[in-house]
This record gives structure tokens, C-alpha cells and sequence, in this order.
């Protein structure tokens, strides 16, 4: 099919315009992680990139369509909430890093508006399957015990595969389709949205926020197109044929009419700074208030306290041997030299906590790491 | 909609979908002929006609018109069935061929007849008093036969070279018994495969020679003592085509005697094998064959378990058997079924329509068992009277007494075996 050409156009944006019915928007980019973003134009004003939190946006030209888009998911938090959350999320962390504290994630909070696509298109074509049907089998377990037959009956449920093929014409709407590459894993962080909020694109939802411009290629935003089509048309084929499971599935298909709408998405985006002082994301849903992100434990703050715990146990030792030597002279104090010994035994013990309490945290976080290009 | 070009691959037809703007075709399923009437004409004479063992297929006898049953010898590869009862209803109903069943009003057993014969003498009773009724049982059709591989001419021989032998029947059994002819049929088995994995637990006990001090004799002697050891053990057992009758109508004590059948032999059912035979549909269903069975398939993991252990001393024995990958087969056998009167009485007689092997029952001349009983027991008496007479005049009386007693002894064993093997042979 022909789906470049139904793909929206896109063309360069180089200058501030007031494109989509809105002044004031300038296309920006980050030198450091290279996204591309559509900012209030203020030259004065200093606009941090949201994805690397390390350098601050410059004017460059963008590709984007002319085209406003269609829908928006407006910022549904109050700030009294946003504070709730994330303090509530932080505060999870033992021995977290200053920086991460709530006042200053609150501080550090930018209203970004991540765009998405949603697609209709019919779907004409040929699938074939191998259709898996479940079926119960009766067995046996018989058990001989004091001269007597005890039989216990089991279900076993089974799969019998048969092929199956047909044709299909179908219509599906709303097919998510990621527009930027980072998509997939900040919708696994936050989680999903509820599309159906989703209202008609009006300057005013957008505020002083700021909207990041896809990088998802059309030709690449096509291919996850048709993938999700193809899964959605896999389902239904199943259900179709009434199987239970269905395996080696295939479909030669015309993809006809797409109708491709652009989605906001909100996000509150801030960060704060780890130890080895790279700066660490947090995105809040700003429909939901689902926070995600990655919640390092500060590796120094453990040893620091770790040391302190030593210290202690070190003094403790000290005063309890001390005290033990002086117990031929005075043996009643003999007692106070054991249990500051034995206190000295249980500091030194627990100077080890904070030493891998944050090892074993942050290695439990590594998986959520969001892989960034920086 | 539908797109040009599209044509479902052979053998696949339109099933019902459960969402509108997608069709679905499957497999054609395997549908057996429709129980449409068959008739076996001869295409030259048009006469009828009726399977042929040697011509091993369709022929005539009043011309020589043959064809040959286009099966093929699939043996112990037939298809088996898994253990659903979905996969009973999945079978087709009847049998493929217009039948009618015949009721026996004096022993019950219904009969499929070919069309057109209105009576005949019940195989299993010889009665004549058999009425028509309507084939209203719904049977699963039958997966696989062996075909008749016996002449039916040969029976009458092998039956009186049977009559003839042993010797506790009677002399003219073989000049007198009334023989009604031989009825080929075509009896319903089950065929049952299994893996049984079987755990035991058991205490098991090893002999130990001990030396003692005997104060009554004043000597050494040794006795033997048993050290119990708690023991654990696998088997594993793959049982193939254990064969089940899924009839109740005929003796399954005679049934046994003409076993086995070379399953190895087996062809694809096609109603042509029935032509001018008699078949029989089960009466004892699936599950009531399985829970047979499946007793004998436990019987015999237990029988394993017991060899597999290293002692004859065994007590306190548990096991569990666990089934798997069981599955069934139901087939039709070749059988000739006759009777046979002697002084007033009938007698059942089967004949192995595969490899010739008859049984059956067989009347008893008891006279010549009660004198055999006697011959037996004459010598210990006679020599017990004798032993008695001598004690009159001495000791040495009770040497011949003590011979005796073991020869009355042994001549009880062998009556009681005897006696036994001669009601065997009357029994149905």
C-alpha cells in the first residue's frame, strides 16, 4: 500500500511562527541528547531539555507537520497532589541522595506534552493459522494399600491444533502508535493512559508547557502501525475460529484508508542528581499521577553512615576493653566492660547495613533505567 | 467483502465465525460414508453378494465377478483415540451399511443382520424364535477389523478333529453330536494402550541362617530368620492393545481360550468386510471396558513391582500406579459361532476366524470320571486295609498305613483337578 502518502507531511519549522493557532512557539533542541522540542519563545528564559536534564534547549529548525493536533489529554493534577506523590514515591528510598528530596523534585517539575499517534485503517486480506482447541482427558491415578484398589480420576486438559485459514475485512480505530522512540518505555513507567478523555486540540491546554516534536520516522511510526494492526487482526482471527490459543500465524493483508490522529500526551517530567552526579528522571502521568522513574540510594551517604556505625564500635570497643582491664581492681564494673563490648559487637554489625542497602537497591532499579541517547 | 483470488485450500470448508468481516475455513473433518444403503449386487449377474475370505474381497457365486476391498493392512499403527468423551461423539453413528438388528427373545443378544434376511438361529442359543426390531441403538462405528481369514468350510473338520479329542468325553460324541452350522461374525472388542509409571513401598525381608544351641537335643542347629528392610521401587510399563470384549453376549470364558488375535493384521473398517457377515455392535460401553481394563493393566503393574523386588518375603506393600497417555481402539474381531446338540443339550463352540483355534464347551462322560476318581483312590485304600491288617500283628503295620495316606492324598489332588477340568469343559 501506499502509506507514505497518507503519512501527515511534514515540513521545517525554523522560525517562531503561530502555527496551530498559537503564538509564541519556537522549535528548540538539546545539544547533548539531540530531541527536538516546541518551546514558549522567550530568548531570555533558559528551558532545561527534559529528557537529559543536562543542557539547556537552543533555537533549531524541526520537521513537523503544519497540522495542529487533533487531540489533547489535558493536565489533570493539582499541584497539592503532585507533592503528595512524589513524596510518597521518594520516601520509599532509604539513604537517598539530598538531591532527591521533594521540595526540590516539585521545584524542578516541567509540564511536557509527549505526542502519540492513533490509527484507523481497514484491513483486507488472507490470514492462516494453526488454531489451538482445549480439550479434557480423563486419567488415572490407582493406589494399592492394605490389600484394596483406590482409584483417584484426573482432568487433563490438552491442546489439539488444527489449521485454519480465511479471509478478513476489518476496520480497526484507535490503534496506538508510538510517535517518539522513547514511547514504549516511559507508557511501561507511568502506565497507560484512558484515551478516551482524550479532547478536540485547543491552544489553551497546552499553557507553559512544553511539546516534545516526534522522532519517530514515518516509515518507522508505519511498521509499529501495521505491527499492532496485524496483532489486533491475530486476536480477532482467534476469536473468529473460537480457539483457545493460536500459533504460527500469518497475514497478506492491504492496508487501506489510514487515518492517522495526533494524540498529547501530559507528563511531568523532573530529576534529581545521584551520586556519580548524573541527573536522574522522574515522570509523573498528568492524568493519573502514576510516577515512574529510577530511585537511586546514595552509595556515599552509606558509607557515611557506615563509618559513623564503625566509629561507635570502635569507642564502645575501646571503652569496654579499657573498662575489662580495670575489672581486677573493681569487679563489679566487670559487667559494664561486657556489655560495651557486646555493644561494640552489634555497631560493628550494623555498620554493614548501609553499606549494601543501597548496592542491593540500585541494582534492583537498574531495569528501569529508561535508555536515553545522550 | 471478499477479495478476488481467494480460494480455500482442497479439503477445507466454510465454518461458522464468531466475528463479523472474517471467514474461517477448516479441514474438511474426516467423515466416514454416510449411512447410506449400500448394496452388494454383482454388477454382472446382479445377484448378491458377499465378502469373500479367499478371494479377500467382494465376489459372487453364481459368477465369477471379484473385487478386491481396497484396504490396507494397517496393524498396531491404527489410529488410537484419547480418553474424551468428545472424541466418542466426534465418531459417526451406525455403520455405514443399511443393517437391521435381529433380538433374540430367549437370550437377549442383538445381532446386526444384512437386509433381506428375515430369520435365523441365534449364534449364541441356536433358539429360532428371533424377531425383528428396529436398529434403534446409536453406535460409534468401528475404527478397524480383522478380516476373516478362515474358510467356513474348514469349521466343520476342525470342529470334528476338536470333538475327538480327550478322553472324558463321550465315545460317539464326535458321530452323534448335531452340528448347526458355523455363523461368521464379527464381534466388537476394545482395544486399550497405556504407560504406567508404579512407585511401591514395601517391607521386604532377607533370609539369615542363625546357629543355635537346641538344650532339648544337646547339639548345634541353625534356623532361618527374616530381617524386614523398608524398600522403594519404580517400574515403568507400556501396555499396547490390551484386548477387552465389548460384548456381554457370548462366553468371555471361551472367548479367552481362542485368543490371541495378530492385531498386526488390522484394516481400515470398511462395510465390504461385512457383506453377507454377521457383525455384532458393543453392549458393554467404553467406560465400563476401560474400568476392566484398567484392573487388568493395575493387576499386572502390581505383578511387576512384586518381580522387581529381590525377595520373596514381602509384606506391608503399597503402590500407586499413575496412568498416562492412555488411549483406545474400537475394533471388530473375526469369530465363528456355532452350537451343538448331544442327548438334548446344546453346546457352544467358537472358532478363531483368523487362525483356526476353536474352544468351547464340551460334554463329560462321568462315568469315566467317576471311575478314573476311583482307579485313583483304589490303591491307598487297599494298601491302607492292608496296613490295617498288619497292625493286628505287629508295628510293621503302619509303614503300608503310612503309604497309603499319601497315596489317598495324592489321589485327592489329581480327582479334585480332574473334577474341576471336567466341569471346565462343560461350562459355557
Amino acid at each position: 500500500m501506499t502509506q507514505d502518502a497518507a503519512f501527515p507531511s511534514e515540513k521545517p519549522i525554523e522560525t517562531e511562527d503561530n502555527f496551530w493557532g498559537t503564538l509564541g512557539f519556537r522549535a528548540a533542541g538539546c545539544a547533548n541528547c539531540q530531541k527536538a522540542y516546541l518551546v514558549k519563545a522567550s530568548p531570555d528564559t533558559a528551558v532545561l531539555c527534559p529528557n537529559c536534564c543536562v543542557a539547556n534547549l537552543v533555537a533549531q529548525p524541526a520537521y513537523l507537520r503544519r497540522e495542529p493536533p487533533e487531540l489533547i489529554i489535558p493536565f489533570n493534577l493539582k499541584a497539592e497532589n503532585i507533592r503528595i506523590t512524589l513524596e510518597k514515591f521518594v520516601n520509599e528510598v532509604w539513604l537517598r541522595p539530598d538531591d532527591c528530596n521533594t521540595d526540590i523534585l516539585v521545584q524542578r517539575i516541567q509540564p511536557v506534552f509527549f505526542p502519540m499517534w492513533l490509527i484507523d485503517c481497514n484491513i483486507y486480506g488472507i490470514w492462516e493459522a494453526e488454531a489451538g482447541f482445549t480439550y479434557h482427558v480423563k486419567s488415572s491415578q490407582e493406589f494399592f494399600s492394605h490389600g484394596q484398589w483406590q482409584t483417584r480420576e484426573e482432568i487433563e486438559e490438552r491442546v489439539r491444533w488444527e489449521k485454519r485459514t480465511g479471509q478478513i475485512s476489518r476496520c480497526y480505530e484507535n490503534v496506538p502508535v508510538p510517535a517518539t522512540q522513547d514511547y514504549p518505555e516511559l507508557i511501561r513507567q507511568i502506565g497507560a493512559y484512558a484515551l478516551d478523555t482524550a479532547q478536540p486540540f485547543e491552544p489553551k491546554w497546552l499553557n507553559a508547557a512544553i511539546i516534545r516534536i516526534p522522532d519517530e520516522s514515518d516509515q518507522n511510526s508505519w511498521y509499529a502501525a501495521q505491527s499492532t494492526l496485524d496483532k489486533k487482526a491475530a486476536q480477532e482471527c482467534q476469536q473468529a475460529a473460537g480457539a483457545q490459543y493460536q500459533r504460527s500465524f500469518s497475514l497478506t493483508a492491504e492496508y487501506r484508508s489510514p487515518n492517522w490522529t495526533q494524540l498529547l500526551l501530559p507528563v511531568y517530567i523532573t530529576y534529581y542528581t545521584a551520586d556519580n552526579g548524573q541527573r536522574q528522571q522522574i515522570f509523573i502521568n498528568g492524568q493519573n499521577g502514576k510516577v515512574g522513574g529510577v530511585r537511586l540510594a546514595s552509595q556515599r551517604k552509606g558509607w557515611q553512615l557506615a563509618g559513623i556505625a564503625f566509629g561507635t564500635a570502635l569507642l564502645l570497643a575501646i571503652l569496654g576493653a579499657l573498662t575489662m582491664l580495670i575489672t581486677p581492681l573493681v569487679p563489679p564494673i566487670g559487667i559494664i566492660g561486657i556489655i560495651l563490648l557486646f555493644l561494640a559487637l552489634c555497631a560493628g554489625v550494623a555498620a554493614i547495613i548501609p553499606v549494601v542497602y543501597p548496592w542491593q537497591w540500585n541494582r534492583r532499579q537498574l531495569p528501569l533505567k529508561i535508555s536515553r541517547s545522550e | 467483502m471478499s477479495l478476488p483470488g481467494f480460494t480455500p485450500p482442497p479439503n477445507f470448508e466454510n465454518v461458522a465465525s464468531q466475528i463479523e468481516g472474517i471467514t474461517v475455513f477448516a479441514p474438511r473433518p474426516e467423515t466416514p460414508p454416510q449411512p447410506e444403503r449400500v448394496e452388494f449386487k454383482c454388477p454382472n449377474c446382479g445377484a448378491a453378494t458377499r465378502f469373500d475370505v479367499s478371494a479377500g474381497g467382494v465376489a459372487c457365486e453364481h459368477c465369477s465377478y471379484q473385487a478386491q476391498t481396497a484396504s490396507q493392512v494397517i496393524g498396531l499403527q491404527a489410529k488410537t483415540s484419547e480418553f474424551t468423551l468428545e472424541a466418542l461423539s466426534r465418531f459417526a453413528q451406525g455403520w455405514g451399511t443399511q443393517r437391521r438388528v435381529m433380538h433374540c427373545n430367549s437370550c437377549g443378544g442383538d445381532i446386526s443382520m444384512p437386509e433381506g434376511a428375515l430369520s435365523i438361529t441365534c449364534p449364541f442359543c441356536a433358539s429360532n424364535e428371533v424377531n425383528l426390531r428396529s436398529d434403534t441403538t446409536s453406535s460409534t462405528r468401528p475404527g478397524f477389523l480383522i478380516p476373516f481369514k478362515i474358510q467356513p468350510q474348514e469349521n466343520a473338520s476342525r470342529l470334528r478333529a476338536w470333538l475327538s479329542k480327550g478322553w472324558f468325553h463321550p465315545e460317539n460324541l464326535t458321530s452323534l453330536a448335531s452340528t448347526d452350522q458355523f455363523v461368521g461374525i464379527y464381534l466388537p472388542f476394545w482395544t486399550f494402550d497405556a504407560q504406567i509409571q508404579a512407585n511401591w513401598k514395601a517391607e521386604v525381608g532377607y533370609e539369615r541362617q542363625v546357629r543355635y544351641y537346641d538344650h532339648g537335643s544337646k547339639g548345634w542347629r541353625t534356623r532361618t530368620e527374616i530381617d524386614w528392610v523398608w524398600k522403594t521401587g519404580q517400574v515403568h510399563l507400556d501396555i499396547n492393545s490390551l484386548l477387552i470384549t465389548g460384548t456381554s453376549h457370548i462366553s468371555h470364558r471361551i472367548a479367552e481360550k481362542i485368543l490371541p488375535f495378530d492385531l498386526d493384521q488390522l484394516v481400515a473398517y470398511a462395510p465390504d468386510y461385512l457383506a453377507g457377515w454377521q457383525a455384532l455392535a458393543y453392549d458393554i460401553d467404553l467406560p465400563t471396558a476401560w474400568e476392566r481394563g484398567k484392573a487388568m493393566m493395575r493387576e499386572k503393574a502390581k505383578t511387576s513391582c512384586y518381580h522387581s523386588i529381590d525377595s520373596p518375603h514381602v509384606r506391608n506393600f503399597s503402590m500407586n500406579a499413575d496412568f498416562s497417555n492412555e488411549s483406545w481402539r474400537y475394533i471388530l474381531l473375526p469369530i465363528y459361532l456355532s452350537t451343538y446338540r448331544y442327548e438334548g443339550k446344546t453346546f457352544q463352540v467358537m472358532v478363531n476366524g483368523q487362525n483356526g483355534v476353536i474352544a468351547g464347551q464340551k460334554p463329560v462322560a462321568w462315568w469315566k470320571i467317576w471311575t478314573a476318581i476311583a482307579a485313583m483312590f483304589a490303591p491307598g485304600i487297599l494298601l491302607g486295609l492292608i496296613g490295617l491288617l498288619l497292625l493286628i500283628f505287629g508295628g510293621i503295620g503302619i509303614i503300608p498305613l503310612g503309604i497309603a495316606l499319601v497315596l489317598v492324598f495324592a489321589a485327592l489332588f489329581f480327582s479334585i483337578w480332574l473334577y474341576q477340568k471336567a466341569l471346565d469343559s462343560e461350562a459355557a
